[in-house]
């Protein structure tokens, strides 16, 4: 049976080591429903701990910006 | 463990007969019913660095697909590398939460410092620190610093641990955790600001915040 898939949530967090984004799902098949999460990591370009803050800042940011463009190919965006 | 769950018609997916996964119902009798939240919370967790006066992301909610859901906890973990260079991780970290309409404003709708969270633990470690009631110390760059353990912790949170240089008069790391149970009904965001004003003088550490969506 065919389903179909809503995106419910998106919820992005600067993860450890990498920029997160947990894509919530709403998966639809016939009558019923189940909710499913994708999580995507992009990877910073360097590890964060002892860097500066402003260059710690610019890391997130720049990981941030892949992991929007990911979403906007995966058409999430 | 999944169960099933009939859903009233409010979700707006009223063809939808039945959602795997449980959700948190207050009844109209003023009970909350709950169930497992395995598959509606999720824990994520922010690696955080900022300097004084700035505020950085732990958890947000992307704007341009609205949901409902809800904060249980946030955990914080503060610590310094060294003695130099660092904001107090009790009197400057201050965990913000914003709401709906609060997303995108300088107003957070709740904001609280790591003291505060001690306070809602009945201020144990700050009490302790005033009579240098430590449980050990330890040396980070030929500097003592003083550990204290929470003796007891709420059920609700509270500072677990942290280190007082009780030469500089500062915290140099905390670590806290608090139940908030808020709820979002179309965006959220969580930060951790530092309140301190020299912009050099930087809060290091990682938040973590377990949340859920409503099916």
């Amino acid at each position: 049976m065919a389903s179909t898939r809503e995106v419910m949530a998106i919820i992005k967090c600067p993860g450890r080591k990498g920029y997160v984004a947990e894509i919530w799902l709403r998966i639809k098949q016939g009558d019923k429903a189940r909710i499913a999460v994708d999580r995507i990591i992009e990877p910073y370009d360097q590890p964060l701990e002892k860097l500066d803050p402003k260059m710690v800042r610019g890391v997130k940011e720049r990981a941030l910006r892949r992991l929007e463009k990911r979403l906007k190919e995966l058409g999430l965006r | 463990m999944v169960t099933t769950v009939d859903l009233p018609d409010y979700t707006g997916y009223s063809e939808v007969e039945n959602v795997y996964g449980d959700v948190k119902i207050y009844t109209p009798s003023g009970l909350w019913v709950v169930g497992s939240d395995i598959i509606t919370a999720r824990h994520v967790s922010g690696t955080l660095l900022p300097g004084g006066g700035e505020e950085d992301v732990i958890f947000q909610t992307d704007p341009s697909v609205p949901c409902r859901g809800r904060i249980r906890q946030v955990g914080l973990n503060l610590w310094h590398f060294g003695a130099s260079g660092y904001a107090d991780a009790m009197n400057d970290a201050v965990i913000r939460v914003y709401l709906d309409d609060d997303v995108g404003t300088d107003h957070p709708t709740m904001e609280m410092y790591v003291w505060d969270i001690d306070l809602l633990n009945g201020g144990e470690i700050q009490n302790r620190v005033d009579r240098e009631l430590y449980d050990t110390t330890i040396t980070v760059d030929s500097e003592t610093w003083e550990v204290y353990y929470a003796k007891n912790v709420s059920h609700r949170g509270g500072v677990t641990l942290a280190y007082y240089d009780r030469s500089g008069l500062m915290f140099m790391g905390a670590s806290c955790w608090i139940a908030l149970d808020c709820e979002w009904l179309e965006k959220c965001r969580i930060t951790l600001y530092n309140d301190n004003s020299n912009p050099s003088l930087v809060l290091y550490g990682h938040g973590g915040v377990l949340y859920g969506l409503y099916p």
